[in-house]
């Protein structure tokens, strides 16, 4: 079975990491078949857990890529970034193909850690989230950046402030008045 | 919106985060310098704010049905005017409770104002129902007091349509006036006099119905009616007597719940004994005067002062002031001894009641002689029977008040005092004996030594061998909440025939280490059941428990007391259960049952041991026969084995239920709320478990430490997918195992922390995690659970490239399950490592492993996993070019999936049986197959797997020689591929028009499609796609002239081919070559190649390929 290049990712990924925007455009296709096949592996092996976490798959993604060669602490953080917008694609895809299906009919869900509880709702949705941040997107789009890493590339803060050059304090400034503001927003459609 | 208005939201949010929360409101106001839009923007999102911690993370997916327990409202069985068994006249309709709805009517016989009750049709057509409430209210017409509501008649109504449908109502004394809850909900606390005047009357029509031997079950404010006398006096009249509980006596609550979906109404009134599930007597409707007293005082319901914990009743003093009474004499006094928790501490009559209100003296009962001389005993005995005697009164936020709590025991296992190991099995048997027989009176709780979220057995076996030192004591009493420990020895004494078994037992108290009961008994070992409820009488009677109900003794009598080789068995059989031996804890069992087949807790036992086995249906087939045979027991019986049977099924609504029951019946029972978390937690339902385990923190408060609870906490965590919260709540439970000692529970949690590690993608974690926590479980030799470490251990291992390791960890893994017999845990292991060995490339031994999970699957009665392995088979061997092998594994999958009614794994294994038939050559049946998969798939609303299923049906076509229907199906699905980003589908389908062009003699198209298809092959970077998509291109070429190029392309696609694991897709490849040979001026070899082709592909029952190889031949 095929692998990812891992060689064209790093490629890519320092292309990108030059401000080629064009790279990540490249890098998707590839990096996305990686993630949605293991997705569908996770569903055809027998957890004694039910749940995917989605930053689960970005890690399992990331170290096929990390495992044979030795990947520099900003590669990984670079990875990630690239990886959440992947993820996060990936996800709205798969929510979209399960909104009709309302009960499951054997599939996992995937989840996703968005350190959010919206009052007077036990689960988000996902497609909500991602209208969400499309608006955040068009306000702030640096905000959204970082929620996407957080959210869907399970970045730390650390990575992130490297990645976007920016100082700690600010991501977590940032993330702390995004999770306020996508909260609202949430609550507000539900 | 513009930037900077953006920007200065953003900072005040800021600003006002870094203020404490009580400053924020007045900081924004004077920040915000008038702007309202500012602030209410800003306001509203410190409100939306998550908080920093606890936030759970949220599921994605579908979520749990909520269950209703309640019934929607019904509309009025009878309409105004409505003349109701041609006597009495319905004016209105009042309102609707438990049991029916309720009218005011006028009895035309008589010219008198009535009320009447109708019950509900479903309890109206029970003839016991009709029964026992014809019995009631009999008993009831002999009450006639003037505080006392007159019960007049049991009547028929016949109902609309046919005599199945009559209405049973009941008629009764009509009051004006109000309810004494309206009362208090209306005008607050009452004055001292004005409550004196009503709880006089109260009594005295208490008095009456006690005295003619009918108890009310059910006194509260709102069974009280307020009639004005005159001007300044009311009459107050006690309602609903006998009736509104007396309909159901302890035994049919359960059968109650079950009909009407009605959970009992609040316990808020109840007497701790009601609540413990023990029949009421009047000393229970003076516990609820009590409590109606204080109501009528205070407007609410007694509350806790400092949270106290709860105590030993009998070290209330007599008249002791309670903490939160402040009613002054004669009040404090009268509620106080209406509120004893032992009811024969109680006033002895509701006349008493009167009379101490009145300041009339009161005879001394004999029951408080008692107390008198058991008070002094205790001091005697340690001198602390006065210390901390407060009050226990909890405080159930958002809830009803709740009575303190009964006391907690732990039973420790006996020590072995024989000197000779056949003889453990008594140990085992009487502690067994003991729990059972304690909790079975409701004045204990018993904390038993298994319960789901983990084992306190560690707990209770580390200090068998001595008494617990003070210390471990402290740490049992903080962490466990329990108040004394029962722990003791057996030896033989000799004795003419066999010799008698002697029993110590003592009781220690935890906060004292004081020994407050002791007891030794002997008898003959065939009476053991007798001498456990000699010494368990005994143990009770000492700390004031009292003695037992007869009957109730009975009842236990037949479910427990066993023959003496049965109990032998049933001993031995838990003891091999607790210690993970599963094989020979149900051979055991077994036997056990076919001795004495009618006890429910043998076939509990049993069940418990298969499901531990992993075998489901014969686990279901004896939690069954639990249940039945429970039905005689009391409801506590009846109700756990009931939630059993529906857990193993599973039934999860009829479960969570039945555990609701549970815990509304036994609020102070840790156990029962644990286990209530854990159902709602395998349920699914994440969020509703943390509720739950939320509750029990707010009622017990002894419970703040308990390991237990923060584990039954991290798997609501797990179920609601947020592994951050079950790795932190884990760690708690870890700690606080260790602080009481509890290392195996402690090693349990730290396994659980790696599982949560793994999930969140921190495999060297979860590997630390898990090396961590194996020694222990070697070492004590669970060895379950070192099997559980091992397949934990193996994902993360193959997951960072150390695939051999892993593989170790799983081999040894289904070792121990192999020793253990546990079946289910085989099943899984087998799979993975299946999984785990394809991937390495090691087909055949992934074949074994998965043939073995199989057999496992099937042999526990688990028809899904069974259905996924199969297909997981199917495939290896379709590309293994078994076509034999995978059609009958997929069939069989497919088969089951069907049964078990799993429509998408039904299609989904529909696919590859049509991929089978497609390469078998069998186009009609794969036309078929692909139809049925289409269907499921809409129904299901599916569109990835639609578009999957029609790109086999293009390939049928193509095949068909049709290639114009082929390409449209072809083009029809590409797009919804390329959206969903599915580059191996888009690449197949990219190939099918291309080949489809070529069909068609359209180069130029084809020439495109299949540089496209190559495209996608490369974004997939998968061998089979990169193939398919090469076999097409190759094609183009030789139809195109290139001859050159094609020949070479096409060597190496074969080449290339024989190594890409499809037989198949190689055989294609040799296709493709040979018939570009025969084009591009190779002929001969062409042939040859073609006419091996043909023997061999027909050998593999590849007949597809071997039909176009002979076509080849001959054009």
């Amino acid at each position: 079975m095929g692998q990812t290049d891992l060689v064209g990712v790093t490629r890519l990924l320092e292309k990108w990491n030059r401000g080629e925007s064009s790279a990540l455009s490249e890098l998707i296709p590839t990096v996305y078949e990686d993630l949605r096949r293991l997705a569908r592996q996770q569903i055809r092996r027998e957890l004694p857990d039910q749940r995917i976490q989605a930053t689960d798959l970005v890690h399992q993604a990331y170290l096929k890529f990390a495992v044979q060669r030795s990947v520099s602490w900003r590669d990984r953080a670079h990875f990630f970034g690239a990886a959440a917008i992947i993820m996060r694609r990936i996800l709205v895809d798969e929510a979209r193909r399960r909104l009709a299906i309302k009960h499951g009919g054997g599939m996992q869900a995937v989840t996703l850690d968005t350190g959010l509880l919206i009052p007077g709702r036990g689960e988000v949705d996902l497609l909500a989230v991602n209208q969400a941040l499309i608006d955040l997107e068009g306000i702030d789009a640096r905000q959204a950046q970082i929620v996407e890493m957080r959210v869907f590339g399970g970045l730390s803060v650390e990575e992130i402030s490297s990645l976007l050059e920016i100082s700690e304090s600010t991501v977590k400034r940032e993330w702390r008045f995004a999770k306020a503001w996508l909260s609202r927003e949430l609550s507000r459609q539900a | 919106m513009i930037p900077e208005r953006w920007q200065k939201i953003k900072d005040l949010f800021d600003r006002a985060c870094e203020q404490p929360e009580s400053d924020r409101v007045p900081f924004l106001e004077s920040e915000a310098r008038g702007d309202e839009e500012l602030l209410s923007e800003v306001l509203s999102l410190l409100e939306a704010a998550p908080r920093e911690t606890g936030a759970l993370g949220c599921m994605i997916g579908p979520g749990p049905e909520p269950h209703h327990l309640m019934e929607p409202r019904e509309e009025p069985l009878f309409a105004p005017g409505t003349l109701v068994a041609g006597r009495y006249g319905i004016r209105r309709f009042v309102g609707q409770g438990g049991m029916g709805q309720v009218f005011e009517a006028t009895d035309m016989e008589l010219g008198i104002p009535a009320a009447l009750k109708a019950l509900h049709p479903r309890l109206s057509t029970d003839p016991s129902f009709v029964e026992r409430l014809k019995r009631e209210v009999q008993l009831a017409r002999r009450v006639s007091h003037p505080n006392v509501c007159r019960t007049y008649d049991v009547g028929r109504h016949p109902g609309s349509s046919d005599s199945r449908s009559e209405i049973l109502f009941l008629t009764m004394e009509f009051l004006p006036g109000e309810t004494l809850a309206e009362r208090l909900h209306r005008g607050g606390p009452m004055s001292p006099s004005d409550a004196m005047a009503i709880v006089i009357q109260l009594a005295a029509g208490l008095q009456a119905a006690h005295s003619a031997g009918v108890v009310h079950r059910d006194l509260k404010p709102a069974n009280v009616f307020l009639v004005p006398a005159d001007g300044t006096t009311v009459h107050a009249v006690i309602t609903d007597f006998g009736t509104a509980h007396g309909f159901s006596g302890v035994e049919d609550e359960r059968d109650r719940i079950t009909r009407t979906g009605h959970i009992l109404g609040t316990p808020a009134y109840m007497s701790p004994e009601q609540l413990a599930g023990v029949p009421a007597t009047p000393a229970s409707d003076i516990y609820s005067l009590g409590l109606v007293i204080h109501e009528m005082l205070a407007g609410v319901l007694p509350k806790a002062e400092g949270l106290m914990r709860q105590h030993w009743p009998l070290r209330s003093v007599p008249g002791q002031r309670l903490a939160s009474l402040r009613f002054g004499r004669p009040w404090d006094r009268v509620i106080a001894r209406c509120l004893e928790p032992d009811p024969a501490l109680r006033w002895a009559r509701a006349e008493d009641v009167a009379r101490a209100l009145r300041g009339q003296r009161v005879p001394l009962s004999p029951a408080m002689r008692r107390r008198v001389w058991v008070t002094r005993g205790s001091v005697a005995v340690g001198g602390l029977a006065l210390i901390g005697a407060a009050l226990g009164w909890l405080h159930w936020l958002g809830g009803p008040i709740s009575p303190r709590l009964p006391p907690a025991l732990m039973v420790q296992r006996p020590l072995n005092a024989t000197g000779d190991r056949s003889w453990e099995w008594i140990g085992t048997s009487v502690s067994e004996m003991i729990a059972t027989e304690i909790a079975w009176h409701g004045r204990f709780r018993v904390i038993p030594i298994d319960v789901p979220a983990g084992s306190v057995a560690d707990v209770a076996q580390g200090s068998t061998v001595r008494l617990p030192d003070p210390g471990d004591l402290g740490r049992i009493r903080t962490s466990l909440g329990v108040d004394f420990v029962i722990s003791g020895s057996y030896r033989l004494i000799p004795a003419s025939g066999s010799p008698k078994v002697r029993l110590s037992l003592r009781a220690l108290e935890t906060d004292s280490g004081v020994v407050r009961a002791e007891v030794a008994e002997a008898a003959a070992a065939t009476d053991l059941y007798d001498l456990v409820t000699r010494c368990c009488m005994e143990l009770r009677r000492q700390l004031g428990g009292g003695t037992a109900a007869p009957h109730l003794s009975e009842g236990m009598r037949a479910a427990l007391a066993l023959p003496p080789d049965v109990a032998r068995l049933y001993a031995e059989g838990l003891d091999r259960l607790r210690s993970f031996d599963g094989v020979r804890a149900t051979e055991l069992l077994s036997e056990a049952v076919r001795d004495a087949p009618r006890s429910p807790y043998l076939h509990a036992a049993l069940a418990d041991a298969w499901r531990a086995r992993g075998d489901d249906a014969r686990a279901i087939e004896e939690a069954r026969a639990a249940f039945d045979c429970s039905l005689a027991l009391p409801r506590e019986v009846k109700l756990a084995m009931e939630a059993r049977y529906c857990e193993y099924q599973p039934d999860w609504k009829r479960a969570i239920e039945v555990r609701r029951a549970l815990v509304t019946f036994h609020p102070y029972d840790t156990e029962h709320r644990l286990r209530l978390a854990a159902t709602l937690a395998n349920s699914g339902d994440g969020p509703g478990a943390m509720a739950a385990l939320e509750e029990a923190r707010r009622v017990l408060p002894s419970i703040q430490n308990d390991p237990r609870v923060s584990m039954a906490r991290a798997q609501a965590a797990e179920v609601a997918g947020d592994y951050q919260l079950e790795r932190k709540e884990a760690g708690s439970a870890e700690e606080q195992a260790a602080m009481i000692g509890a290392r195996m529970l402690a090693a349990h949690a730290r396994l659980r922390q790696a599982f949560a590690s793994y999930k969140l993608g921190e495999n060297a974690r979860a590997l630390e995690e898990c090396r961590a926590s194996l020694p222990v479980f070697r070492e004590a030799g669970n060895l379950d659970a070192v099997a559980r470490a091992l397949s934990i251990m193996a994902g993360p291992l193959a997951e960072s490239g150390h695939r051999a390791e892993a593989r170790l960890c799983m081999e040894e893994a289904l070792a121990i399950y192999a020793q253990t017999g546990n079946r289910r845990g085989a099943a899984r292991a087998h799979n993975n490592l299946g999984n785990l060995l394809d991937d390495m490339g090691e087909r055949q031994e992934s074949l074994r492993q998965y043939a073995d999970a199989v057999d496992a699957y099937r042999e526990i009665g688990d028809r899904r996993g069974e259905a996924v392995t199969l297909g997981n088979l199917a495939i290896t061997a379709r590309m293994q070019g078994r076509l034999a092998d995978a059609r009958r594994d997929i069939e069989a999958a497919i088969g089951i999936a069907t049964q078990i009614g799993n429509q998408s794994l039904a299609a989904e294994s529909t696919i590859t049986l049509a991929d089978i038939e497609i390469w078998a050559g069998d186009l009609a049946a794969a036309r078929r197959s692909i139809e049925e998969a289409l269907g499921r798939f809409a129904q299901l609303n599916l569109t990835f797997e639609r578009d999957e299923a029609l790109l086999r049906e293009a390939q049928i076509e193509l095949m068909g020689a049709d290639p114009a229907r082929a390409a449209s199906i072809a083009s029809s699905a590409v797009s919804g591929l390329e959206g969903a980003e599915n580059w191996e589908g888009v690449c197949t389908a990219r190939s099918i028009l291309a080949l489809s062009a070529l069909a068609r003699g359209d180069l130029q198209a084809a020439h495109t499609w299949s540089k496209d298809a190559l495209e996608a092959a490369g974004r997939t970077e998968l061998d089979t796609s990169r193939i398919a998509a090469e076999i097409a291109a190759v094609r183009v070429l030789a139809a195109r002239g290139e001859a050159g190029v094609a020949l070479t392309r096409g060597r190496a696609l074969e080449a290339g081919a024989a190594r890409c694991g499809d037989v198949g897709l190689a055989l294609e490849a040799i296709l493709c070559l040979g018939e570009v040979e025969t084009l591009c001026g190779e002929g001969s070899a062409g042939r040859k190649r073609l006419s091996a082709l043909t023997a061999r592909a027909r050998a593999l029952g590849f007949m597809g390929v071997a039909r176009k190889a002979e076509r080849a031949l001959k054009g």
